[in-house]
């Protein structure tokens, strides 16, 4: 059993496995499946019913799970949600794991994942990768 | 887009003629007839969570009463509570007199008129209630210039008329306070985009007729009403809400000849039907929930002095025999016999409500009476929210609340009376509740922030579960059996190297520390057995199939490989070697042995 605290590493093989396999387009279509399965369920539901503030209900329990150091404003007055992630756990584990090479790209499928479903509902998602090697990010959700 | 209802209505309140019109206290101010008829305006916001009824009345303002009656029997009929209805008068001084403690009891005309209003409004909230439909909600606003004038004017010596008084124009050097030029509007529409309701906010005493030829009329609202349905739609539903406007009326001083008749209401309100339609077409989308915030306050009354006193005894004394008969303001007889009831009064303090709504970047508070201007410009200055409405004559109606330095001035909204009744300080106290208790509570409901350091939660997202199975879908559906089983070999290999190589070195302990960690992470009952050469792990069922069967996905074929195979990779060129002794596909229940080779030397 692959236990879901051993989840990220096997995140990252697979995405390995499957650039491997038939490149890096596939892994792009790989991220539009469980956009449009896992996501759209879930952060899109919750877009639907709430608006842009369904982005906080849904990062603060995901976020909270996945015992992230973080912090993020929802701004109904501006309309706009922010999130800083001062340590991610997904990338921290994979780079405190010094004897795997994580996937070059792995970061790519955050905004691959939750960009088309908030697009949909009218929402643009900014993000700022340029600190991923340090498992640290920032991404802005707004109209647009 | 968050989704957002609405319902309108429009009830009509138009009083019978000879019912007595308010906004003045003339001899004989029975109503001769209709100019145009009185509504209440009805609008219902709803967002699935929160339900917000607003009622605009054709009147000078509701009394606490009233608005009371009123409120527990819409909430009796339609659930709607009575802290999210918001009730207010447009002021219209040309409307029914239910301005019930300026002129003592209401007449049996005016009490009984009250009783059917309240009946036919709270048909009109109980049938709009059950009509509400998709809506998009906008907000706009307008610069107005020339149409509202600060009312308290500046002598060349230093005292202050009002500009409904005797004066000389080359006299006057200016007003004691600003106006509030912004015109505002929230407005509903409909999913092809067509106009249901506009909410109009401006500050403006409704004052240019004072029941003008006796005839009951809304004043320049209906031009402005008018004016938008023409333009739009005849079903368009128009609520008028005034603004601080305690200080404010239409006339302008510089301007001896204007008029006080229907020609200068019907100028005022196309003009500002005008401004109204610019809004409108400039205005921007509001996504997001309905705040709202009600909140029970109360505030300090005027203590009545005893020269006060004295000087009620004298001019009741002095004008026994004068009929109380004035236009604009109030006559000396109608001051002293208010002084001497409010004089008899146990209370020191009186109660209101204060209410706020925002969507987005819009909001709306209320006041609970007349207040000057400035303390409406301090609140808007004061909120976060760029586009903020201040509702004048709200809910009761507790009299005029004017800035500290009027009561050295001088002028009519200051004297005592059951219109201006409390302490010189009661503006400050009104913004400073509006700002911490009203504009904070929304903020706090606007602005959400949640911070985390890593330590303060449990690493346990069991989602997780579900996504790895769709990876794992994925790489069968898309590649196959052996594909699925090499990805698997091949993350084993990789982050269970470390592992591998302690049982490689034998460390049997290595495997049963990771295990027993491992479900204690999930949470998980398992029974885990060690003798000297068996480690046996059993489950009752797995952990990830459970999951993944409660969110209603489906385990991906050979599911079971996540054991086999990324065990037996464990095990791969170690002392040790892994069977799935049993495993149901359904509930991932199992019994699996690491079991010491047998040594073939």
């Amino acid at each position: 059993m692959i236990s879901c605290t051993e989840f990220i590493p096997a995140y990252s093989e697979g995405f390995k496995f499957i650039d491997k396999k038939k490149g890096r387009r596939e892994v792009e279509r790989f991220w539009r499946y469980l956009s449009d399965l896992y996501v759209k369920d879930r952060l899109g539901r919750l877009v639907a019913e709430e608006g842009l503030e369904g982005c906080f209900t849904y990062w603060s329990q995901a976020l909270n799970e996945e015992a992230a150091d973080f912090r993020m404003v929802f701004n109904g007055i501006k309309g706009e949600f922010r999130s800083e992630m001062r340590r991610c756990p997904s990338k921290g584990m994979l780079n405190s794991l010094k004897y795997m090479e994580p996937y070059r790209f792995y970061c790519d499928h955050c905004p691959a994942l939750y960009g088309p479903v908030l697009q949909k509902y009218g929402f643009k998602y900014e993000k700022d990768m340029s600190k991923v090697d340090k498992a640290s990010c920032s991404g802005v959700i707004k109209a647009g | 887009m968050k989704t957002q209802k609405a319902a309108t209505a429009r009830v009509e309140i138009t009083p019978p003629t000879g019912t007595p019109i308010a906004g003045n206290v003339r001899k004989d101010n029975k109503s001769r007839g209709v100019h145009d008829p009185l509504y209440c305006n009805i609008l219902i916001l709803d967002d699935d969570t929160t339900r917000v009824c607003m009622l605009g009345f054709d009147l000078i303002w509701l009394e606490e009463k009233v608005y009371m009656q009123l409120t527990q029997e819409i909430e009796r009929e339609t659930g709607i509570p009575v802290s999210n209805i918001i009730a207010w008068g447009t002021h219209t001084h040309s409307g029914p007199d239910t301005g019930l403690r300026m002129y003592g009891e209401p007449s049996d005309s005016v009490g009984k008129y009250l009783d059917n209003m309240i009946q036919a409004v709270t048909g009109g909230v109980k049938r709009a209630n059950m009509s509400l439909q998709k809506v998009v909600l906008k907000v706009g606003k307008k610069e107005v210039a020339g149409l509202n004038f600060n009312r308290r004017l500046v002598k060349k010596d230093g005292s202050v008329v009002m500009n409904f008084e005797e004066f000389d124009t080359e006299d006057i050097t200016g007003t004691t306070g600003p106006v509030d030029k912004e015109l505002l509007t929230f407005s509903v529409w409909d999913k092809s985009d067509n106009l249901v309701a506009v909410l109009v906010n401006f500050t403006l005493h409704p004052a240019i007729l004072v029941g003008y030829d006796w005839l009951i009329s809304r004043d320049f609202i209906n031009y402005l009403d008018e004016y938008i349905l023409d333009r739009y739609d005849r079903r368009v539903v128009v609520l008028f809400a005034n603004g601080a406007e305690g200080n404010i009326n239409h006339l302008n001083y510089q301007d001896p000849d204007q008029g006080r008749n229907f020609e200068e209401a019907e100028r005022i309100g196309k003009k500002l039907g005008e401004h109204v339609e610019e809004s409108l077409k400039d205005s921007s989308l509001l996504d997001g929930r309905i705040r709202f915030v009600s909140e029970k306050v109360t505030f300090p009354l005027r203590e009545i002095t005893g020269d006060e006193k004295q000087w009620a005894e004298m001019v009741l004394e002095r004008d026994k025999d004068l009929e109380e008969d004035q236009l604009d303001g109030i006559p000396d007889k109608t001051y002293a016999r208010m002084i001497q009831e409010m004089s008899a009064r146990k209370e020191k303090v009186c109660e209101t409500v204060l209410q706020g709504m925002a969507v987005n970047n819009f909001a709306l508070v209320t006041f609970p009476g007349e207040v000057y201007v400035e303390f409406g410009l301090k609140v808007k200055e004061l909120s976060p929210y760029p586009y903020t409405m201040v509702i004048g004559l709200a809910n009761s109606h507790i009299g005029y609340i004017p800035a500290k330095e009027a009561f050295s001035q001088g002028g009519y909204e200051v004297r005592t009376a059951w219109t201006s009744q409390l302490t010189v300080n009661a503006g400050d106290i009104l913004v400073n509740l509006v700002n911490s208790r009203i504009l904070a509570a929304l903020l706090k409901q606007s602005v959400r922030v949640m911070e985390r350091k890593a330590s303060d939660n449990k690493y346990l997202h069991k989602d997780f579960h579900v996504s790895m199975n769709m990876l794992l879908t994925y790489i069968y559906d898309n590649f196959g059996r052996d594909a699925l089983i090499s990805y698997l070999v091949q993350f084993a290999g990789e982050y269970h190297k470390p592992l591998n190589e302690q049982l490689r070195a034998g460390n049997r302990d290595a495997l049963v520390s990771y295990l027993k960690d491992k479900y204690e992470k999930e949470e998980w009952p398992v029974e885990i057995s060690v003798s000297e050469t068996e480690v046996e792990v059993s489950q009752q069922s797995c952990p990830a199939i459970s999951h993944i069967v409660d969110k209603g996905e489906e385990p991906c074929p050979y599911y079971r490989e996540t054991y086999n195979t990324v065990y037996k990779t464990i095990c791969e060129g170690t002392p040790y070697e892994y069977v799935l002794e049993y495993f149901d596909e359904s509930t991932g229940a199992c019994r699996q042995v690491f079991r010491k080779r047998e040594d073939k030397r």
